[in-house]
């Protein structure tokens, strides 16, 4: 459903040019979830924003249900292939506001508004079912603003989602709520791809490692190192399905 | 004090005038502002270039050739494009691109519009009036282009996170751009609603002091200022908003993803 074929990604440090990310495939079927783990400065996160052509390959191909990234625009693009940043970007408003916000934008304003319904379920869901609709986001803890980032995102309904450490702030209790949403996301049919610090959860199927050298380093990053990759540099069933 | 009425103002009087930037150059010294050269420098360059403006404009209002009175808007935009690119520094070549085709526009337009539709000055070119007013629009319109687009760069710097957070769920870069557009124009126009205001209560026009000075009728001076002010005040909308619509594009790739330090150095992940 998801293929990535061997993209790089160059980028410009401190002392000049290096390849944060260095001949990376990797391919995702529907109802995958995927874990990218690897140590900091490993290109674990440029790897994400690569995919969702938030920073420019140098080579490679990525492709949706058989098509090439180019015959998209990059705003469609990223409405299906849909990126959650770290840092949660809220804009200035109510919770209901910022849940909206994506069909303010062109690329989102012919599909369906979510209903009031859906909007407070997810929210429930993710263990804020005592924030209200209207509640100012700027009254909220960067734990529930990162989580009404991540709702947000995931009722643009995308096909795939990139999920760069999106519990790093959350609480046990509140990463479980998340990796439930998760779950249940690519039960209905998505494929996610995580970036992940905290012990595993024991939700992704497949395991993808990332090493790299320090940031401004030239070393190549080897992707895939755990057994699961096969030799044209995908993922194969290893067989942790929940 | 002439026949005409006029004041005459001698070189010593000139000089006691120069009074006003030493004590501002001795001030900033103080403060430790580092801003002392530049002053001095500019202060030293409106002397001269208006001193030289002087002999010059008579010269000038002499042409006649409406292709020499064009050359001479042309040189105006192209030294006002470069003083803004030089307040922005940034893209100093796309800037001076962007800004000279934006003033040089505004200019033809609002300039001919006074004083071929408004004033109707005959012949089309009439150096007399026309050049005023080019230096009136050109003047401003650099102001508020310098101050739009110093606003629009930081703005979506310091927005960036947010920026590429609205490009993550499929924003266009206009749309990703919109809120520091608009808040830069707005930046860009206050001073002119400012001065519309404030008209002759506060502040009172240089034209219309001059032209009174002069020995013109205040009730002949009043019109014109009135004409001028709310030209200038159109330039300056036209020109910020053209010059930041012209601009604001470069701060993104062909893929619409912005492009900030963070993204092109490693973030640590």
């Amino acid at each position: 459903m998801f293929q990535v074929e061997h993209i790089t990604v160059e980028l410009v440090g401190d002392e000049g040019t290096f390849l944060a990310v260095d001949d990376v495939s990797l391919a995702l079927e529907s109802s995958q979830i995927a874990d990218i783990v690897g140590p900091s400065g490993a290109g674990k996160s440029t790897f994400l924003y690569a995919l969702s052509l938030l920073v420019p390959c140098r080579s490679g191909d990525l492709l949706l249900d058989g098509r090439r990234v180019s015959s998209f625009t990059p705003s469609e693009w990223r409405s299906l292939v849909a990126l959650v940043q770290q840092k949660p970007t809220l804009i200035e408003g109510s919770v209901q506001t910022n849940l909206l916000l994506p069909w303010t934008l062109k690329v989102h304003k012919e599909h369906k508004r979510p209903t009031f319904e859906e909007m407070r379920r997810l929210l429930d869901r993710a263990e804020l079912s005592d924030i209200s609709l209207e509640r100012p986001v700027s009254k909220l803890s960067v734990g529930q603003q990162a989580r009404i980032a991540f709702i947000r995102t995931l009722l643009t309904r995308p096909e795939v989602l990139l999920l760069d450490e999106v519990d790093a702030a959350l609480d046990a209790a509140s990463t479980r709520a998340i990796g439930g949403l998760v779950t249940s996301f690519a039960h209905d049919g998505g494929a996610v791809l995580r970036v992940r610090h905290k012990v595993d959860d024991g939700r992704a199927s497949y395991r993808c490692r990332f090493e790299g050298g320090c940031a401004g380093a030239l070393e190549s990053v080897p992707p895939c190192e755990d057994a699961s990759r096969s030799d044209d540099g995908s993922f194969r069933e290893t067989g942790r399905h929940e | 004090m002439n026949s005409s009425g006029i004041i005459h103002i001698a070189p010593w009087q000139l000089g006691l005038a120069s009074v006003f930037i030493v004590a501002s150059i001795a001030v900033i010294w103080a403060m430790k502002f580092g801003l002392g050269k530049r002053l001095a420098w500019a202060a030293v360059r409106s002397y001269v270039q208006l001193l030289i403006l002087g002999y010059v404009l008579s010269w000038l209002f002499h042409l006649d050739s409406g292709l020499m009175v064009i050359a001479v808007l042309l040189i105006m935009s192209g030294v006002a494009a470069i003083t803004v690119s030089r307040r922005v520094s940034e893209m100093p070549g796309k800037i001076i691109r962007a800004t000279f085709t934006v003033l040089f526009g505004v200019c033809l337009l609002i300039t001919f519009t006074v004083t071929g539709l408004i004033v109707q000055v005959h012949p089309w070119y009439l150096p007399r009036y026309v050049i005023p007013v080019a230096g009136m629009v050109l003047g401003n319109s650099m102001a508020s282009v310098a101050i739009a687009l110093e606003r629009v760069f930081r703005d979506l710097d310091a927005r960036s996170d947010e920026i590429r957070g609205l490009v993550a769920l499929g924003a266009t870069p206009r749309e990703a751009a919109d809120a520091s557009i608009r808040s830069s124009l707005i930046a860009g126009l206050i001073p002119s609603i400012n001065t519309l205001a404030t008209a002759g209560v506060v502040f009172i026009p240089g034209m219309m002091s001059g032209q009174i000075l002069a020995g013109t009728a205040p009730g002949v001076a009043a019109p014109y200022q009135i004409v001028i002010l709310f030209m200038v005040t159109a330039a300056s909308l036209f020109s910020s908003t053209t010059a930041i619509l012209l601009v604001y594009k470069h701060r993104f790739d062909k893929f619409g993803a912005y492009i900030d330090e963070s993204v092109r150095e490693p973030s640590g992940t």
